[in-house]
């Protein structure tokens, strides 16, 4: 079997286990369920691409794979998903082993179908939603940083502009004679239909955006051509920039001790119902940029007295954040909206007509909160993007939404709309959920298990938007046996495939799919086909999961360290009641560096952040992929000397801060450039660049490595330089293992900080300020002591 | 036969303060009513009998002391000492106060008192006017309503004491100092909610509006640069314009869309409105003065593809008093919709089924109540509405007139306007833009104070009473008047009685102002004094105010058999208690000479489109109603008897400017320059000759009527066509030809139309008239026949003293008088 690292490549998965359990007994030790990180529109030059439609398998729809057994004789492929016999049309009547059409080649683990339609999908609608509340210096950056992005849009692009203060602006952009607006108050939950009802444009979710663009009724509104105007057109774009360009920051007077009247809900609201009512089959994004926290009307998370101060997650886990469970309600409901299936029929919010789907961009331009926390499930379930700075003045700002509109090899952006995801296993094997950014699509199907993890009961899941950094948690429920006697009637191995159905930016539909295959323990080791980072990125999601759907902190912590424990258990080396003995295979050595790490991370630490900021880092956790998890849950430290020797990663350790050398922290959000102390009188001294290169060579090293790393992450990082003992310097330490603290503890006395870790006390520990060898030592004495 | 009205003061009987002196009254003569026919129409243009008060009754003996007949005017110049005696006279006792006399301070400016000495009373809070006595040398003036001394101001007590212009003139302004205002003067604001659905798009009303907003720009008073205005169009939604400054950096007009869903039956609260943007709704005429044009230039192709067929009237109004609660100022309402939506939502009413029977008064009722109660939210907010309504069909403007009514405004109605005629045009432009060049005053209240026993009962026209005594005017506009109805409490024991009307306003000059009408009437104990000093215009006036009440809370019947009672019990007091002599069957039906118009204008009365039986369009029975009930006197004894000119063979003066100098002594003056107007004819098909040319004003249209024998040089004079079938009659203006005949009545209609005090503009429809060979006259042309028989139908309904279909005529009503009299 091929390395990891390469099928991640090729497939863009990873497994925890990449050997399945038999026995119940195997899938108890392994402690946690089955499951892989899989990115389907991983970017890869060498994808095999057919421009024709898959063979789908008459019984089970699976894709013709490299799996398939063929007959070539009587021209009959096998699949391994359902085991049935499928006839080969009659334009493969032609191959032979020579021959054979792309699919079949190997490399076509996971390919990519350009599917034949007769009708192009619509062009997808983005509708800015834009806060009014701020500083004209911040409003003038964020049009300018629209008015950039009008050029990154896919070809055909409609785009739509709603603005909001104490009242909701629809914009109609066709009106060129002054600026006409449509003017909603926001104070209320309104109906798709009443919304529809006063933009008069009640019932054109059943017209073709073709249609409405072509034929200018007087009779009727259309919605194309008045509130959503082709980019492409350059008549239409100037109107859409003059649009943007005249937009002024609200004046409506804020009361002294009051917050600025927000009616964000409400802007989202009518912005999802303009979507309802554009045409058959829309595609589209809601872009909101928010200044501020939602004040007033449905969606509210606070009231507009300063007195009145924003929620904390105490206030919430206490239950006395007053507007949270409707705010978290509506936003909930919204976010069905956008996903356009399994909508209640008799509420009226819904235009149960209407065949559009929408995913949602947030980003908060703003010092405080503006109430991501309760809208996230608009960005989590509709595979948008949340983001949190400071301002639209930042670079992280322009940076991080620009990247949005990032573009493939031929220009097309890499946002993707309507996706739709589909698993598929072979016999013994059932899928158990999805954790990322999407939503259940409901579906029940003979391969879906009992038993739930993440967004589950399923194997259908759609993505509103997809790109090719999202990935996604797929568990899976190996269906196994009490004893070994009954191994022999398991199956050997097991077959995936996941389907993942697009809307490509170059107006095409599109398939991807991916098929697997892995062992299962009756031919394969499970200990060694163990991947610790895998499962130390499917335990951050399972626990960040769990979390963000009301699981109580310290139920996690317990669950995640008996996982650990017992996985040690089983597959260390000790000798039992004897700590010291306690050993890990290099399969598993990092996993419980990893699980320090985690359980000091802001993922779980969630008490020092404000619910915004959580939100923001639960979400990103969410979509990337293993790599960029892994420097979340452990940020990487890469130390840079002065005497000429390659840079060198260290520990996450407190030790590893030595003052004559500079440090490059990567914790993913930011990243930190360290100047110890010594290395920051050599800055400072000014020395000629001839005569001290290795200074020069020391900070331009981390200088560069740092950029690097920016480059393309996304979010763009906060970029932090500081000097050791200087305040700034935090945003390191806070990330080190405090190992100093070490000679300090008493280790085994029970007391102290490490109180009763792991024990059955009902108390749980902050591993805060806890150094990794004492959790360690405590991981070894819990492991042989279990046993 | 004419009055004698010359009877002025007696200069020899000046000391009597005991009692009255017999030349204080004016002479009493009798007329045999049968026997004054034709009726001397002359009579209605004359003043009312002279007030006649001792030389010395005023502190400066000025001819100006008393406030004029044109403010106002009693029912009676000579007050009865007693209740008792005023119930037996059976005349009614009122005043009609019309405070301003034309629409700008230009024409008619009253004295102001601006160095800011304002005296009043201590106790009655009366103004001091010119007929206080002054006491203790001088330094103390004694009050005539309540004999309080006063101090008078220090300041005051210099040489020109005698000169100031309270003392000298009974009508005087007052500059007010800051006590009198409770904030800094209120700018004039202007909200124009302008209907932009389809029915306003389609008969041109929008445009026409639009075009004439913008044409009147300049004649908004504005002299100190701080009149605001607004927009917001209605239909279904209300679009609101958000109008930056000229100098604004973003000087762009946002239009803003908002609608409301008003039909929520739980949704009661005002808050739900949407005042759609922060600033810039409600606009400095002056500083946004380049945005504003160009939003006017626009405005009518921002709907130019509106379907709406809704009209959310409401909504509009709800939203516009929001706009203005803080400020005040005037909605204007500009429709051609009934407003089918909203709170304010209205039905077609079915006339048919109530037309002619005893609930018919319930079509002129109003169907919402929204209506009277946001009119009335309004006057406490100082905001006025004023309604332009021209819908085609049916638009309720019994409901709607509410809305007018209580907040001192006006609805002004034109059926069926469509801006394919141009005449329609003019008369609405026109109308409209007077409207807004009026120079109206603001934040205004109203009180009369009456000498002691004299007290105000009740009051009529538009406006909201806010106590007893003090009615408020959010705007005061210059075009109405008011009749107060007193009642005598005590015995009256002096020999003078006083009134003073105060109306505190802010001016559109941005100042604070008392406008003090202080008006000074002898007293009587013999009813032949009353009867020979009773005003019969102001009379009728009183009794219009009072029949319409009865039509509403009555019926029609009702409110008739009052006026014919009315005037029966006063024929019978004048036959029973002053002509005493003759009370047999056959004695002549008589009346003191100075009220024997007052059956004619009765009966002319009831036979008016508000009075009469039989079927008329309830929206156009409302709209009289409004006029009778706001018009100034001689404005409305001319709706009610209209002026009808013989042109055919009028003096060869008429129709030229006067050459004299001017001329007061005439019964009516003669100014150099005026164009003459010849004596007005009876209205009677009598005095209508088959081959004569007439004119007839009944100051709602002029008819220029044609006799179908005329012969052809009048028709090709007049209208410059050859032969009678060649005329083109109807609405239209009367073709401008180079004669002279031609252009003297066009110099009569442009004198006839230009009314200083009133915003009208008077269409002319073109008549022809029977004729001895008819069918000559009744060409082939179908569709002109029946125009033609509607339109004289129309013309010959003013003709009042002709029978009609319901009423008899004139002479008959007289004999029916007369027989109810004897038995
Ligand atoms: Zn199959
Ligand atoms: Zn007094």
């Amino acid at each position: 079997m091929a390395d990891i690292y390469e099928i991640e490549d090729i497939d863009g998965v990873r497994f925890n286990w990449n050997t399945f359990p038999v026995t119940r007994l195997e899938a108890e030790n392994i402690a946690s369920p089955v499951g892989c990180l899989y990115t389907p529109l991983l970017t890869r030059d060498d994808l095999p691409i057919a421009n024709y439609d898959p063979q789908v398998c008459r019984k089970c729809r699976s894709i013709l794979n490299v799996f398939s057994q063929i007959d070539m004789n009587n021209k009959i492929w096998n699949c391994p998903i359902c085991l049935s016999r499928n006839q080969l049309p009659s334009h493969y009547q032609n191959i032979s082993a020579d021959n054979v059409p792309i699919e079949l080649i190997p490399q076509a683990s996971t390919i990519e179908y350009i599917l034949n339609r007769s009708q192009p999908p619509p062009p997808p609608t983005y509708i800015y939603v834009i806060d009014l509340c701020q500083d004209l210096d911040d409003l003038i950056s964020l049009k300018e940083t629209l008015i950039n992005s009008l050029d990154l849009h896919p070809p055909g692009t409609f785009i739509g502009l709603i603005t909001f203060d104490s009242v909701v602006n629809v914009h109609d952009l066709s009106f060129t004679d002054c600026c006409k607006k449509y003017v909603f108050s926001g104070k209320r939950e309104l109906k798709s239909f009443e919304i529809q009802d006063q933009l008069g444009i009640k019932g054109n979710s059943t017209k073709s955006w073709n249609q409405q663009l072509q034929q200018i009724s007087t009779q009727f509104t259309n919605t194309i051509n008045k509130f959503l105007l082709p980019l492409e057109n350059p008549t239409s774009k100037d109107l859409i920039i003059n649009s943007i360009n005249n937009l002024q920051p609200s004046k409506w007077t804020i009361k002294p001790g009051h917050r600025a009247l927000r009616v964000t809900g409400s802007a989202l609201n009518i912005a999802s119902s303009l979507i309802e009512a554009s045409y058959t089959q829309c595609s589209a994004k809601i872009t909101l940029f928010a200044a501020g926290a939602c004040t007033f009307g449905p969606g509210k998370i606070v009231g507009s007295e300063l007195k009145e101060p924003l929620r904390s997650h105490n206030d919430i886990e206490k239950g006395s954040a007053k507007h949270y469970k409707d705010a978290v309600k509506f936003y909930n409901k919204l976010s069905i909206k956008a996903i356009g299936s399994n909508r209640d029929s008799n509420d009226k919010f819904f235009d149960n007509s209407s065949t559009s789907i929408f995913s949602v961009d947030i980003f908060a331009g703003c010092y405080d909160q503006v109430g991501i926390y309760e809208m996230k499930t608009l960005s989590n379930k509709t595979g948008g993007v949340l983001l949190v700075t400071d301002s639209f003045q930042t670079s992280i700002f322009k940076n991080s939404f620009l990247a949005t509109f990032n573009k493939d090899n031929d220009g097309y952006p890499l946002t993707y709309f309507d996706g739709k995801f589909e698993v598929f296993t072979s016999p013994k094997l059932k899928v158990s959920g999805v954790i990322g950014h999407c939503k259940s699509l409901k579906r029940n199907g003979d391969n879906v298990s009992d038993i739930q993890v993440g967004d589950g009961q399923t194997n259908q899941w759609q993505m509103c938007s997809i790109s090719p950094k999202h990935t996604y948690a797929v568990f899976f429920d190996i269906q196994t046996v009490g004893s070994i006697e009954q191994k022999n009637s398991f199956v050997p191995e097991v077959y995936i495939q996941f389907q993942t159905t697009y809307r490509h930016t170059d107006g095409t539909f599109r398939t991807r799919v991916t098929t697997l295959n892995r062992l299962t323990s009756l031919r394969g080791e499970l200990a060694n086909s163990f991947d610790q980072e895998a499962a130390a990125v499917l335990y951050a999601r399972l626990v960040v999961h769990k979390l963000e759907n009301g699981g109580e902190y310290s139920d996690l912590l317990r669950w995640i360290d008996k996982s650990l424990v017992k996985l040690c258990s089983a597959y260390g080396d000790y000798s039992k009641n004897d700590s010291s003995s306690f050993r890990l295979s290099h399969k598993l050595s990092l996993l419980p560096q990893f699980i320090y790490h985690l359980r000091r991370s802001q993922f779980l630490q969630v008490f020092n952040c404000s619910p915004d900021e959580t939100a923001f880092y639960h979400h990103t956790l969410l979509r990337v992929d293993v790599r960029d998890s892994l420097v979340m849950i452990q940020p990487t430290l890469v130390r840079f000397k002065a005497d000429g020797s390659e840079p060198e990663p260290v520990l996450l350790d407190s030790a590893s801060l030595t003052p004559d050398s500079v440090l490059l922290l990567d914790a993913f959000f930011y990243t930190v450039i360290y100047f110890g102390h010594i290395a920051a009188e050599w800055r400072d001294a000014n020395y000629s660049r001839d005569d001290y290169p290795g200074v020069y060579e020391m900070i331009d090293g981390a200088k560069e490595e740092a950029a690097t790393l920016i480059a393309d992450r996304f979010p763009l990082p906060r970029y932090v330089t500081c000097d050791e003992g200087k305040s700034q310097a935090r945003f390191l330490y806070s990330k080190l293992n405090p190992s100093e603290n070490d000679s300090n503890n008493n280790i085994g006395g029970g007391g102290g900080q490490m109180g009763n870790f792991g024990g059955d006390s009902n108390t749980v520990v902050h591993t805060e300020d806890v150094s990794l060898r004492t959790f360690f030592t405590h991981l070894a004495k819990l492991v042989v002591n279990v046993a | 036969q004419n009055l004698n009205i010359n009877n002025v003061n007696n200069p020899n009987n000046l000391n009597n303060i005991n009692g009255p002196a017999p030349e204080m009254f004016n002479e009493l003569y009798s007329t045999d009513l049968l026997k004054d026919i034709p009726p001397p129409i002359i009579d209605l243009q004359f003043p009312p009998p002279p007030i006649n008060l001792p030389i010395n009754s005023s502190i400066t003996q000025s001819p100006e002391s008393n406030t004029s007949s044109d403010y106002i005017r009693s029912t009676l110049n000579v007050v009865p000492n007693s209740n008792n005696l005023l119930k037996k006279s059976k005349l009614p006792f009122a005043l009609t106060i019309r405070p301003y006399l034309s629409l700008t301070d230009n024409e008619n400016p009253l004295p102001i008192i601006n160095d800011g000495i304002i005296s009043r009373c201590r106790r009655c809070r009366a103004y001091i006017n010119p007929f206080v006595e002054l006491r203790n040398d001088n330094s103390k003036w004694k009050c005539n309503f309540c004999s309080l001394l006063n101090e008078l101001p220090s300041m005051a007590k210099n040489d020109q004491f005698f000169n100031r212009y309270e003392l000298n003139y009974g009508a005087v302004e007052f500059l007010a100092t800051p006590e009198y205002m409770v904030r800094a003067p209120q700018s004039l604001n202007y909200l124009f909610l302008i209907d932009v659905s389809i029915n306003s798009i389609k008969n041109g009303l929008l445009s026409t509006s639009i075009r004439t907003i913008l044409d009147s720009l300049d004649r908004i008073p504005n002299d100190h640069g701080r009149a605001n205005v607004s927009f917001i169009a209605v239909d279904k939604n209300l679009s609101f314009f958000e109008i930056p400054n000229d100098n604004d950096e973003n000087n762009l007009i946002s239009m803003l869309v908002v609608s409301v869903n008003d039909d929520d039956p739980n949704n009661n609260s005002l808050d739900d409105l949407i005042i759609p943007c922060a600033d810039n709704l409600v606009v400095n005429l002056k500083n946004s003065r380049k945005n504003i044009e160009k939003l006017l230039n626009n405005f009518t192709s921002y709907f130019i593809n509106n379907q709406s067929i809704d009209f959310n009237l409401s909504t509009a109004l709800k939203t516009g008093h929001k706009l203005l609660q803080n400020i005040g100022g005037k909605m204007i309402v500009i429709s051609s919709s009934l407003p089918n939506i909203g709170k304010g939502k209205l039905i077609i009413r079915d006339e048919k089924a109530v037309s002619g029977k005893n609930k018919e008064n319930s079509l002129l009722i109003s169907n919402n109540s929204f209506y009277k109660s946001f009119a009335i939210d309004c006057n406490k907010s100082q905001i006025t509405v004023d309604m332009f309504l021209t819908s085609s069909t049916y638009q309720d403007v019994a409901t709607l007139s509410n809305l007018t009514k209580f907040t001192a405004g006006q609805t002004h109605f034109y059926p069926a306007f469509n801006s394919n005629n141009l005449e329609d045009i003019n008369k609405f432009s026109n109308e409209l833009s007077n409207h807004l060049s009026m120079e109206i005053g603001l934040e205004a209240v109203l009180r009369v104070r009456c000498s002691d026993g004299i007290k105000g009962n009740a009051y009529f026209g538009n406006f909201f009473s806010r106590s007893s005594d003090l009615l408020s005017f959010p705007s005061f506009p210059r075009d109405q008047s008011y009749v107060v109805e007193l009642s005598i409490d005590n015995d009256i024991r002096r020999n003078i009685v006083y009134f003073q009307t105060a109306i505190l306003h802010t001016s559109c000059h941005s100042d604070r102002r008392i406008r003090v009408l202080t008006l000074a009437l002898p007293v009587s104990n013999n009813l032949n004094n009353i009867y020979a000093s009773a005003d019969q215009l102001s009379i009728l006036n009183y009794f219009t105010h009072v029949g319409i009440e009865k039509i509403l809370n009555n019926s029609f019947e009702i409110a008739r058999e009052y006026l014919n009672k009315s005037i029966l019990e006063i024929l019978n007091v004048y036959k029973k208690e002053i002509v005493a002599t003759n009370v047999g069957s056959s004695s002549p039906l008589q009346i003191s000479t100075n009220l024997r118009m007052l059956p004619l204008l009765i009966q002319s009365l009831i036979k008016n489109i508000s009075f009469r039986s039989g079927m008329v369009p309830s929206d156009h029975r409302s709209n009289s109603i409004n006029k009778l009930n706001s018009l100034p006197i001689n404005e409305l004894i001319q709706f009610i008897y209209p002026s009808i000119y013989s042109l055919h063979d009028m003096n060869d003066e008429c129709g030229l400017p006067y050459e004299g100098e001017d001329n007061f002594d005439e019964i009516i003056p003669k100014l150099n320059g005026e164009i003459i107007l010849p004596e007005c004819i009876n209205a009677s098909i009598n005095y209508l000759q088959r081959f004569g040319l007439y004119l007839i004003n009944t100051n709602n249209e002029i008819f220029i009527y044609i006799g179908g024998d005329a012969i052809e040089q009048l028709i090709f004079d007049v209208f410059g066509v050859n032969s009678i079938n060649e005329i083109l009659i109807g609405k239209r203006e009367l073709p401008i030809l180079d004669n002279e005949f031609n252009q003297r009545i066009h110099n009569i209609i442009n004198k006839i139309r230009e009314k200083s005090g009133s915003i009208k503009y008077s269409n002319v429809y073109i008549v022809i008239g029977p004729s001895n060979n008819e069918a000559n006259i009744m060409n082939s042309n179908i569709d002109r026949n029946r125009d033609l028989i509607a339109l004289r139908m129309w013309c010959m309904s003013t003709l009042v003293e002709d029978r009609s279909n319901t009423v008899q005529g004139y002479r008959e009503y007289l004999s029916q008088l007369k027989d109810k009299l004897s038995n």
